[in-house]
């Protein structure tokens, strides 16, 4: 089920219904029965691989307390080590099995060798990154006693499959998670209208921006060798856009829903596109998995404290898990590594920089310094994208080649630019929205809550604009008959 | 406390009630007129027509309402939709029956060898047409139900937002001010097809197999057996496939069956088909045939059955003399935009027109026989010299023949064409 299926209209509200009716201690219950409703309808037998990694990591967490209630410090270590294996494993099974095997037939070739192994050609669990991470981060943080181990099983899996996020994040802590799950939730009016805001403005994102823009994008980069560099740049340009606003669409709503049911969930994008380098950037995208790599590799890995090299190491190393995490391709492995070594250039030439800034009398805090921060941030990392969208290596090479090369612009002013699958009206449709996309990210970054100031407002300014926005989303949003609502990019990972 | 909670329970309805309102009006503007210019009429008012003409685009070319009502007097709609399966037509009626009760119903039988309940992709987008227009209720629910099995078709069809939302882009003039089809369902086509190598297989070769078709077909016979309306059965003519014309013939057995009339007008030589000029393409009559067809079926209706109103209203009557006006606006207008030659001589056969016409030597109306023959059935028309017809037009005429057209009844110009080479200049 989709956030933006009609299923998924009709299923919320039936879910919130219910469980502002029924009592308290069964509420979990039923939050627990609407999440494996929610993920089994994509496809009902990979429940089980979520079962499983719920029943290791409950089962770990369980061992772990126990061990650590005698002090045996080794089979703690154990409990954690097999429990990791055991969910990296089946990780590993769905999700790298065939590119492992692929890639290494493909080194063996060199020596003539063939590794003859049969394809293990199934479709990927939905969601399967986003809860094997999150339920190891449980087994984590009762391993370092940041949290007791929960006893009541069915609590625990809601954790690990509580529907809002289940599927693609945030990733939440059972620090934040777990407890509000034994909280008392009532209805509350101004929680729940702060919530639907913010699946508002979820959806604007998803189906105003995400999927128009995708209709460029997917034209272009499907048609490569029909377009000249421009058109290939426009497309790489608002790939980011559209990434951006498909993965933060999808927090938001499953933020927003969490919230009207009373929970919250942590953020995961801030203003991304408005960091003034690559470090930054990765503050701000995506912050549940940043943090998650930051909390449970990084820091185990060393973190910065064994020396600058060191740091350097460690930083490239989560890039590159990163990227894999992102998917079994070598265009997001290089993806990773990219980010990694903007990073650590970024780290390496910073004193350099400064110096360089101060002996040419630059002012670092002005707003051109600061633009010109943001622009060449927003360039690197969609030069990456650039990895990311690309089906292969040779795409991307094919893609920067051509912007390079054969950027031929005129070929836009020429009405190129509406062949790219939108009219001039879609096309301004999604420029209007880019405005106001950006113009909440300015406000944002400001420290202004839209919201806040929205909900200031008298009720007939208040009343027309949220009618307003829903008629807009519904009017102007790419959804309905002939639109395949299956693609939450992230939904892959 | 209590007071506040009241307040803000009366503000969240308050509020989806001004959403919902909002969004109905955004569907209604963004929804396709298409369906209500053509059948909201029938909606708005049920009860005012005696006789529903069901069926598919055969109905809908053949049998002109509004001349049944001016030379027969006879109060029908034509809830005949394209492409339509006897599944559509029979929920059609259903849901028509809701709101009315007609004394007639004329049920073509054209698609009862369909042994599907719906067609292909292509078709189901022209179903709208039928559909979209008729009010949401249970039938209707039931409709779409029975129909179709894929819920996103199902969506479409009750909640049509679901494919119209995007249509912003295509909002025109009449999408703020739909006005409803003079042609009351009907449509009027000129195009002229020379069917005459025809052949037609004999009307005893029949088949009535148990296909959906048959099924539907004998559900509404039986519907309107139960709310003892009369039907009749009709096979308005075509030239189509052996296979087809053999299922229409086999509604005479059904037709026996129930002991209702089957008017399998193809073999009735009472209807004076000419095959040459008659037909728009091999499914359809043009306008010639049509005013054949429907004269025929006048005849039938006000033999066999008492059509006359019995609390005839002056209301109804005036009603009906408007709408007549405004459906001899729009032939008008058809006739004004005609571009074929042939096409034009077909709408002249029209006896609201009367015509002047000037040839040049080339004699163009008498070297071809269709054009010879469809000069033949103009109303009434007398030759002018070239200089009458450049006083006419009031320029140098470069094409081979000209029409002047006026009003028969008041004499006034409605339109002049010149055609060059068959394509008006």
């Amino acid at each position: 089920m989709l956030f933006n299926s009609i299923h998924f209209l009709l299923f919320f509200p039936i879910v919130l219904c219910v469980y502002f009716i029924i009592p308290s201690r069964v509420k979990y219950i039923w939050l627990l029965a609407a999440s494996y409703y929610f993920y089994m309808c994509w496809n009902a037998k990979y429940a089980l691989l979520l079962l499983f990694s719920t029943g290791a990591t409950y089962l770990s967490g369980y061992l772990i307390e126990f061990f650590d209630k005698r002090s045996q410090e080794k089979y703690k270590k154990y409990c954690v080590a097999g429990c990791f294996t055991a969910n990296l494993m089946i990780l590993f099974l769905f999700k790298y099995f065939d590119f492992a095997v692929h890639n290494i037939n493909r080194l063996l070739a060199g020596f003539h060798f063939s590794l003859v192994t049969p394809s293990f050609d199934v479709i990927l669990p939905v969601g399967i990154s986003f809860y094997t991470f999150q339920a190891l981060s449980y087994t984590m943080d009762v391993y370092r006693k940041d949290i007791p181990a929960e006893k009541n099983f069915f609590k625990y899996a809601l954790f690990v499959s509580f529907f809002p996020q289940l599927v693609a994040g945030p990733i939440e802590r059972s620090k934040n998670l777990l407890s509000q799950i034994n909280q008392v939730h009532r209805f509350d009016f101004d929680r729940a209208r702060a919530g639907f805001l913010l699946m508002l403005w979820g959806y604007f994102q998803k189906l105003i921006l995400a999927d128009r823009i995708a209709v460029i994008v997917n034209q272009v980069y499907s048609q490569t060798f029909d377009y000249p560099g421009s058109c290939m740049a426009l497309a790489s340009v608002l790939f980011a856009i559209q990434i951006y606003c498909d993965f933060s669409g999808y927090s938001m709503i499953a933020i927003g829903a969490s919230k009207v049911m009373g929970f919250s969930l942590m953020e995961n994008f801030n203003c991304p596109y408005l960091a003034k380098s690559t470090a930054q950037f990765w503050k701000r995208w995506h912050i549940s998995l940043t943090s998650w790599f930051r909390d449970y590799l990084y820091i185990p890995l060393g973190g910065n404290r064994r020396g600058t090299a060191r740091r350097y190491v460690n930083i490239m190393i989560v890039f590159l898990i990163s990227g894999l995490w992102h998917g079994a391709a070598w265009t997001f492995i290089i993806w990773g590594a990219l980010n990694g070594f903007f990073q650590v250039i970024g780290s390496i030439t910073k004193k350099y920089r400064e110096s360089l800034y101060a002996k040419m009398g630059l002012h670092t805090d002005s707003v051109g310094h600061r633009c010109l921060q943001i622009l060449t941030t927003f360039l690197l990392v969609d030069f990456t994208w650039i990895f990311f969208r690309a089906e292969s290596m040779s795409q991307a090479f094919s893609v920067l080649k051509k912007i390079a090369f054969s950027f031929n612009p005129w070929y836009l002013a020429d009405g190129g630019l509406y062949t790219l699958g939108l009219s001039q009206k879609q096309f301004g449709v999604m420029i209007l929205g880019i405005i106001i996309l950006a113009a909440g990210d300015l406000l944002k970054n400001r420290g202004l809550c839209v919201s806040e100031i929205l909900l200031r407002q008298d009720l007939w300014f208040r009343w027309l604009l949220f009618i307003g926005s829903i008629v807009f989303i519904l009017v102007f949003g790419i959804w309905g008959a002939g639109y395949d609502a299956q693609a939450f990019v992230y939904f892959q990972f | 406390m209590k007071y506040k909670k009241i307040k803000r329970m009366a503000a969240v309805l308050c509020f989806f009630t001004v959403c919902t309102l909002t969004i109905h009006s955004v569907c209604r503007l963004l929804e396709r007129k298409e369906s209500h210019v053509e059948y909201s009429q029938f909606w708005e008012n049920p009860g005012d027509y005696d006789v529903w003409l069901l069926g598919t685009s055969h109905v809908r070319r053949s049998m002109q309402v509004m001349e049944l009502w001016k030379d027969y007097g006879i109060y029908s709609y034509s809830l005949a939709a394209a492409s339509s399966y006897i599944t559509q037509t029979y929920w059609t009626f259903m849901n028509a029956l809701d709101y009315g009760t007609p004394k007639v119903v004329v049920m073509d039988c054209y698609k009862t060898g369909n042994d599907a309940k719906i067609s292909s992709s292509s078709i189901v987008e022209r179903m709208h047409t039928g559909m979209d227009s008729i009010p949401f209720s249970r039938t209707k629910v039931q409709m779409v139900m029975d129909l179709f099995e894929s819920p996103a078709q199902r969506m479409e069809f009750l909640f049509n937002f679901y494919i119209y939302h995007n249509r912003w882009e295509e909002l025109g003039p009449e999408d703020f001010r739909p006005e409803s089809s003079p042609f009351k369902g009907c449509r009027i086509i000129s195009n002229v097809q020379d069917l005459s190598g025809y052949h037609l297989i004999d009307q005893s070769d029949r088949s009535c197999e148990d296909t959906v078709g048959f099924r539907y077909l004998r559900k509404i016979i039986k519907e309107c057996q139960k709310r003892d309306i009369s039907i009749v059965l009709t096979a308005v003519p075509c030239c189509l496939e052996d296979e087809i014309q053999r299922s229409m013939n086999g509604a005479a057995d059904m037709a026996q069956e129930y002991g209702v009339p089957f008017l399998n007008m193809s073999y009735d030589e009472a209807l004076g088909l000419d095959y040459q000029v008659d037909f728009s393409d091999k499914s359809h009559l043009n306008w010639l045939g049509a005013q054949k067809s429907t004269d025929y079926m006048g005849k039938y209706l006000t033999t066999h059955y008492d059509l006359s109103p019995p609390d005839a209203s002056q209301d109804r009557e005036s009603r009906w003399s408007r709408d007549y006006i405004r459906y001899q606006d729009a032939k008008r207008k058809l006739l004004q935009q005609e571009p074929r030659l042939d096409a034009y001589l077909v709408w002249l056969s029209d006896e609201a027109y009367t015509c002047d016409i000037y040839q040049t030597d080339s004699q163009i109306l008498q070297s071809d026989p269709i054009l010879a023959k469809l000069l033949g059935k103009v109303h009434s028309s007398h030759s002018i010299t070239r200089q009458e017809a450049r006083n006419m037009l009031g320029k140098k005429i470069t094409g081979d023949v000209v029409f002047c057209v006026k009003d028969a009844q008041h004499g006034y110009i409605v339109d002049k064409a010149v055609f060059k080479d068959r394509r008006r200049r």
